[in-house]
């Protein structure tokens, strides 16, 4: 069984993301799965009220609490054909690589920035409760170097790997063509 | 350039700092900043006024960060015998850079959780927290709860919003009514930062 994650918190995404999201995943997920929805205003059953310990933007800190096969998605993506590739291994936490979407590379200005290749727009695991651990044993100072959780798990010397995909595009991609997946980083402002 | 001054053994240290914590140079740059100076020099001045005659010094500093207001007590309190200085923060990058920064024998930097210690168990005769907009009031009373009696405790706070800021207060009487109760005798201060404010608290404790 896969546990199906998604974050509704405040105004920035309505109601109907989340249900195009729920649909997309029921549609294009075919291994067995439950889908939830982490919110500040819990309305269906699949709605799990969030707990919150860390300011908004490390709101997604809190699913590394969660044990078992995960799969996590913002609810700024549209999912166009079949993403069982993402739901073949998850013994390491997996998140997508946003070298190919990207201009910038890893020089001095990208490190003292505390740059990221990191993107958790999606994300895959079954345990991954040391990287909350980490995170909120020493949360004063990762809120103070990082603007949000893809900057700290790039620097902090976090464990994982990317998925190892094509079918995942930016739509700020310069050659973007609609694939399996489409991220719209950036598209949607609070 | 004449109205510039570049101390060369900072630079070398903040140079090796950098080249081996590259994420951290702009926090760096952030700790040894002049608005960061001018909030702790306000501190140790009127640190001064409130230990008067007291020669000899035992200092703990909770939260320390890379270490900026142990150097300045140092430079400050000069014609005190300062035993030790014990720079606690819970990051322990903090504790690796503050030794990289400071050679002096007097600065024990120590990755600590402040939040449970019994401050009953050491001896500081002085105890000085600058981050107190950055730990929770219930870790700030215990640190007062449990500090020996007759210590020296110093707070800082601001009502400046930051990201990493989860316990700002709005104005010097917030501050100090909600941590008087810990002083027989006691100060406060506040300075105006243009945008903000800094309150200060120096207390003895019961």
């Amino acid at each position: 069984m896969i546990n199906v994650y998604c974050l509704k918190c405040d105004k920035k995404y309505d109601r109907s993301f989340v249900t195009k999201l729920k649909d997309s995943v029921n549609k294009h997920l075919t291994k067995k799965h439950k889908f939830f929805c982490v919110t500040d205003k819990p309305e269906e059953k699949w709605d799990i009220p969030i707990v919150r310990k860390f300011p908004d933007v490390w709101n997604k800190m809190h699913f590394f609490n969660y044990v078992g096969n995960s799969l996590y998605f913002d609810l700024d993506i549209e999912i166009h054909d079949n993403i069982d590739f993402l739901a073949k291994d998850f013994t390491d936490f997996t998140v997508i690589d946003s070298r190919k979407w990207k201009d910038n590379k890893e020089d001095l200005k990208f490190k003292i920035t505390n740059n990221t290749f990191v993107n958790t727009s999606i994300m895959r695991w079954t345990y991954a409760q040391d990287i909350y651990q980490k995170f909120a044993n020493n949360y004063d100072t990762f809120i103070r170097l990082y603007k949000g959780i893809d900057r700290f798990i790039y620097n902090e010397d976090i464990a994982y790997k990317y998925f190892d995909t094509d079918k995942i595009v930016s739509w700020k991609d310069k050659n973007y063509t609609k694939k399996v997946i489409t991220l719209y980083n950036g598209r949607y402002k609070n | 350039m004449a109205d510039i001054k570049i101390d060369s053994e900072f630079n070398y240290r903040a140079k090796k700092v950098i080249q081996r914590f590259p994420n951290r140079a702009l926090d760096l740059l952030h700790c040894f900043s002049p608005s960061q100076e001018k909030s702790k020099r306000w501190l140790i001045n009127n640190l001064k006024k409130h230990i008067g005659h007291n020669k000899i010094l035992e200092i703990a500093i909770l939260g320390s960060w890379y270490g900026y207001t142990a150097y300045l007590l140092k430079d400050m309190l000069s014609d005190k015998l300062i035993t030790e200085i014990r720079c606690y923060d819970v990051d322990d990058t903090a504790k690796k850079i503050g030794r990289m920064m400071f050679k002096d024998k007097t600065f024990i930097f120590q990755t600590q959780d402040i939040s449970t210690m019994n401050f009953q168990e050491y001896k500081y005769n002085t105890i000085i927290n600058t981050s107190c907009e950055h730990m929770s009031d219930d870790v700030i009373h215990n640190w007062l709860f449990t500090a020996k009696s007759k210590t020296t405790c110093v707070l800082q706070s601001t009502n400046k919003p930051a990201r990493d800021h989860c316990n700002t207060v709005e104005s010097m009487k917030e501050f100090k009514d909600k941590f008087v109760e810990h002083f027989e005798e006691f100060s406060y201060s506040e300075k105006d930062f243009g945008d903000y404010s800094r309150f200060l608290l120096i207390g003895n404790k019961k």
